[in-house]
């Protein structure tokens, strides 16, 4: 796959925008596991997120969701292969890094 | 857990468990008397509900929504009670009605929810729903003894994330997560993110990605 779809959100002056947008993995924050996201999910957070009613982004623009669980494609880091299920929840992801309304979501491990 | 499972936990599901372990850590047993679960119709709540009654709690569960009184029950809930009860300023002290609550509402609930918490009790805070502030006085700290635990899931250590994921393997009861979640499709995000901040979605939202 070359091109993903993804939700994303920008800010123009005051105004937030909602768009779905095609990313290629050029596109994407850096990071060194890249995951074939397969579900996520709605908290409170990504309302707020989404609709602009409460200051979770921090960065812009953004893709938000904070929640994926998902495949992995690639990976640089020792703990995790391709094929392997991953569960991401939080760390900044859908806020400051880009998050889970995409096909494709690359994030960095800590701890 | 599937991966589609794990998203209907998600971050509020999770966060539910986190609230748990932290009564559990305190020393709340379910000998001790009933807890309160707010926003029961909730992520966070709805999730709690169903961990609390398996672990053999009995659970309050408060709800603007009582016309789902029957799903709350079924998710193992023993009584519904209103939330307008809750939502308005309160006194200082008041009648001790529970043991311990799991909150995710914050404001005026979240002051009466602590002013009405039996001796030695303890609550637990992870959201803001109605509000960020806190109207509250430190008596049923000082008189009682309660104790109001943080909850934070966006930045929890590893060891915490790992310990409450094996426990929502153990406590939670899948029929219960299955009942409390819907799925949806990509093109529905921005409707049902919209809907989750006017209060609208009852339990979990599941997203299909891909
Ligand atoms: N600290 C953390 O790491 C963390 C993690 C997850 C969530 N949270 C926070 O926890 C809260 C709940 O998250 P969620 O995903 O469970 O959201 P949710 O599914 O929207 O649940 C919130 C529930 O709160 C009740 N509610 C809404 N507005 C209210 C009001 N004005 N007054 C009283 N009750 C109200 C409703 O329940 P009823 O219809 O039953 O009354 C609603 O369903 C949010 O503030 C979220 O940001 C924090």
């Amino acid at each position: 796959m070359n091109t993903f779809k993804a939700l994303q959100i920008s800010k123009d002056g005051e105004q937030q925008q909602t768009e779905c947008v095609q990313l290629s993995r050029e596109d994407l924050m850096p990071g060194d596991v890249l995951v074939a996201v397969e579900y996520s999910t709605i908290n409170y957070k990504d309302g707020l997120a989404i609709t602009g009613k409460g200051p979770v982004v921090r960065k812009w623009p953004m893709i938000p969701g904070i929640d994926f669980a998902g495949t992995v494609i690639e990976s640089d880091h020792s703990e995790f292969s391709p094929g392997d299920a991953v569960v991401l929840n939080g760390w900044g992801v859908g806020e400051v890094h880009y998050g889970a309304y995409a096909e494709q979501a690359r994030v960095k491990v800590t701890g | 857990m599937t991966p589609k499972q794990c998203m209907a936990v998600g971050t509020a599901g999770y966060t539910a468990m986190l609230s748990v372990l932290a009564l559990e850590k305190h020393g709340i047993t379910p000998d001790q008397g009933p807890v309160l679960v707010t926003g029961a119709n909730g992520g966070v709540g709805s999730v709690a509900v169903s961990i609390l009654s398996k672990l053999g709690y009995e659970v309050i569960a408060s709800t603007g929504r009582t016309e789902h009184a029957d799903f709350l029950k079924q998710l193992g809930a023993s009584s519904v009670i209103d939330r307008a009860e809750l939502s308005e300023k309160g006194r200082p002290l008041g009648k001790e009605r529970w043991r311990a609550a799991v909150d995710s509402i914050g404001s005026h609930t979240l002051a009466n929810v602590i002013a009405q918490t039996q001796y030695g009790g303890a609550v637990t805070s992870c959201g803001l729903a109605q509000g960020a502030d806190l109207p509250l006085t430190v008596m049923p700290f000082i008189l009682r003894g309660v104790s109001l635990l943080g909850i934070d899931s966006v930045m929890a250590p590893k060891a915490a994330r790992e310990e409450a994921w094996a426990r929502l393997q153990q406590d939670l009861d899948l029929e219960k997560l299955e009942l409390l979640s819907e799925t949806v499709g990509f093109d529905q995000i921005v409707e049902k993110a919209t809907d989750i901040v006017d209060g609208k979605i009852k339990g979990r939202v599941i997203v299909e990605i891909a």
